[in-house]
This record gives structure tokens, sequence and C-alpha cells, in this order.
């Protein structure tokens, strides 16, 4: 790392119904800017679509991968 | 983002002492009516400001670097084409990425750099220093964070050249009558380098960015030498060793008012049989007047709950 990583925490139901709660990495705080992320960007209660590769031991915890869709609008990033 | 809407009247009053208002005989309905001059010009957010795309520059003509003068705030980083963006270097050197070929994402856990597409000439030292280096970024050779032992994850001072060969994003130059200073984006660190004709230490107490003099080889390319480089640093994200016997060589090159390029050159004989380039002619871009630069620290706390949250868990046995 060497420097802040973002991450964002995501309450998801897997295929049995259980909630789960996914912790999904991002790039650091510059880059995340860098490409028209802003601390305002996600909210509490906003629903999300978000594509992620996942851990290999299968805990809910990810990296950002591609498409972002918050309250249904698809985010574009700049770079 | 640009926000022509949004301008105050010390801004409004610093334009029309651009020579390119001088001219009109009436004042601009508005500044979209300006067209830049040079990167100076363009307009960027006052606070935090982001860098300018590569398509800010077009339609831009090209002029004069002015002699002697390398001060402003330059953008390292570029566009990304495929990943990162250039400056970033997170599988290494960027003249050296450990990368495979033809796939710039390897999934890392390689013993070596065997198979890697640009091999670097290490030593049998190099070598053997280079296996016990366990970097964490995306190279051949990369393991999850909490398994590395990369200083600048536990938020060591990455320390000369790191600081142009990972994270290179902004730097500002700022130049007095016998020093010019380079501010690093990442870290937030400076190095001081002597133009005043003071030659290099001999046998130098080690110091994490090392001692630097200066010349002007001609009124566009200044070329930095510097030594006494502490051991503990790495060179690069991919884990390049280094010696005490490192000399580094950094030629910046203005080749008009907008763009500059760096070229560093590694001289190592005990990690390396001959010396290489780590960026060649890599291009740096003048940012306008008045950019601000983001903070780019490595907080030990931050990194601690990042391991507390993602580090530790993905190295966990499955189904613990």
């Amino acid at each position: 790392m060497g420097e802040s990583h973002v991450f964002l925490k995501v309450d998801a139901k897997d295929e049995s119904g259980n909630t789960l709660h996914w912790t999904i990495e991002a790039q650091n705080l510059v880059s995340q800017a860098d490409a028209g992320w802003t601390n305002a960007m996600f909210k509490p209660g906003d629903q999300v679509v978000i594509d992620l590769t996942p851990a290999k031991n299968g805990r809910p915890i990810g990296r950002f991968k591609g498409r972002i869709v918050i309250n249904g609008q698809e985010f574009k990033p700049l770079r | 983002m640009l926000d022509f809407e949004d301008v105050d009247g010390c801004a409004d009053s610093a334009l029309t002492f651009l020579p390119a208002l001088r001219a009109q005989t009436s004042p601009p309905a508005s500044i979209n009516d300006v067209k830049p001059q040079s990167a100076n010009d363009i307009k960027v957010d006052k606070w935090n400001s982001t860098p300018l795309r590569k398509a800010a520059y077009a339609g831009l003509k090209p002029t004069p670097a002015p002699r002697r003068d390398l001060s402003g705030i330059w953008d390292a980083a570029g566009d990304a084409t495929a990943g990162a963006a250039a400056g970033i270097q997170n599988t290494g050197a960027h003249e050296y990425p450990a990368v495979l070929e033809g796939n710039n994402a390897p999934p890392g856990g390689e013993p070596d750099e065997s198979k890697i597409a640009r091999r670097l000439p290490y030593t049998p030292l190099g070598e053997a220093t280079l296996k016990a280096h366990r970097p964490t970024g995306t190279g051949v050779r990369s393991v999850p964070a909490v398994l590395g032992n990369d200083p600048v994850d536990s938020c060591d001072p990455p320390g000369f050249p790191r600081l142009e060969l990972f994270e290179f994003r902004i730097i500002e130059i700022a130049q007095t009558g016998d020093q010019v200073i380079l501010l690093n984006q990442f870290y937030r660190t400076w190095r001081t380098i002597w133009i005043d004709g003071r030659e290099l230490p001999k046998n130098p107490e080690p110091r994490w960015n090392g001692y630097s003099v200066c010349r002007w080889v001609d009124d566009y390319t200044f070329v930095v030498q510097t030594i006494g480089l502490d051991e503990r640093t790495w060179l690069d994200n991919a884990g390049r060793p280094h010696s005490s016997e490192l000399k580094v060589e950094e030629r910046f090159h203005r080749v008009d008012h907008d763009n500059m390029e760096l070229t560093v050159t590694i001289d190592d004989p005990k990690m390396y049989a001959q010396h290489w380039f780590a960026l060649n002619k890599f291009p740096l871009r003048l940012q306008p007047r008045g950019f601000d630069i983001r903070e780019m620290y490595c907080s030990p706390s931050d990194t601690a709950e990042y391991n507390k949250q993602i580090g530790d868990p993905v190295v966990a046995p499955k189904g613990k």
C-alpha cells in the first residue's frame, strides 16, 4: 500500500437470503479522486450494483472491478 | 473539472494582463472566449485539483521553454490507457515492469523474474537480494499485503529514486539562487538539489533521499547526480534492490513550455552488471497556474485499519 486505500462497506443478500457484510477495496484516495470519486459519492442507504473480484478464500471481501451503479445511475470514471 | 462559470474578480483582473487579451479592443464576453496560450492558462479546480488530461493540451501551440527554468507544477501520471496511469508504476520501474509477455496484470507468486518480458542485469547479489524482497504490488512476484515486507507498506519513507519510480504523480519544482527543490505529492516530501557548484560528499552518511548536486548541460537540460542512499529503501514497487554504492542520474529536458522529459539512470555495480534506464524520456506535463496539490500521505493508523478490514481476512484460511 504505502498510502491509504479507499474501501466501501455494503450489505448484500446471498442466494439463501442471508445478509452478508461486504468490504470492497478501491485504490488510494488520489487515484479515486482523479477518477472522479468524491466523499459524497456513496451515502448510507444507497442501493448499489458493483462488479467486483472476490477474495479467493470466500470471505465477503472484494476489489472493485468495473461497473458501479448507484441508485440506478451508472457511474462513469474519468480515467 | 473545468468550471468556466466560476470566475471571481481576482481571477478576472489577473487574466486582463495576459498577452492575448492586451491585443483585444474590447474585453471578452466570458472566459470561454479566451483561448489558452499554454497549460498555465487552463482553468482547474481551486482546491485538490485534478491533473489535466492529455486532451486538454490539444490545440495549444507549442511555445519555447524559458531558459534554465524548470519551475512549475508537473504531472507525471499521464492518462491511463489500461490499468493504472503511467507514473504510478505498480508493477515496477516504467522501463522494466515485472509483468509477463502480453500480460500486464500477472497473478503474482512467482519466485523470481525469469518469466518477465524485459529482464534486468542482476548480479548474483542483486538476484539474491531481490528474492529476499516480497513486494505487494501487482507484479509477477507479488504476495498478499500482510505477507509482504515492502518498507513502504509500514509507512517507511519510499526514499529516492523510488519517489520517481512508484506513485510518481505531481511534482512541484522551485528554484532559488543556489537550490532546486523538488516537492513530491507522494508522502509530501521534498529533495534539495544544490546548484551552487559544491561537490558530492565523500563517504556520506546514508539518507533516505541521498545527496544531490546538479548542472545545466544546456539551457534546457538539467542533470542531477545523487549518491548516499539508504539501503533499506527499494528502487521500485517490484522490490528491485540497491546498495550503498548506488548512483542515480536524473536528466530533465524541457522540450517546450508545457512539456518536459525525465530520464533516470540506475548505476549500482554491486546489484546490477550494467547501468540501466528506469525512466527513458518519460513525459511530464505542466499544470495550470493555481493548481492545488492534493495530499498523499501514508497513515499508520489507516494501514492498521486496512489490515484489519481487508489485509488479514483475505489471507485467512477458507471457512474460518
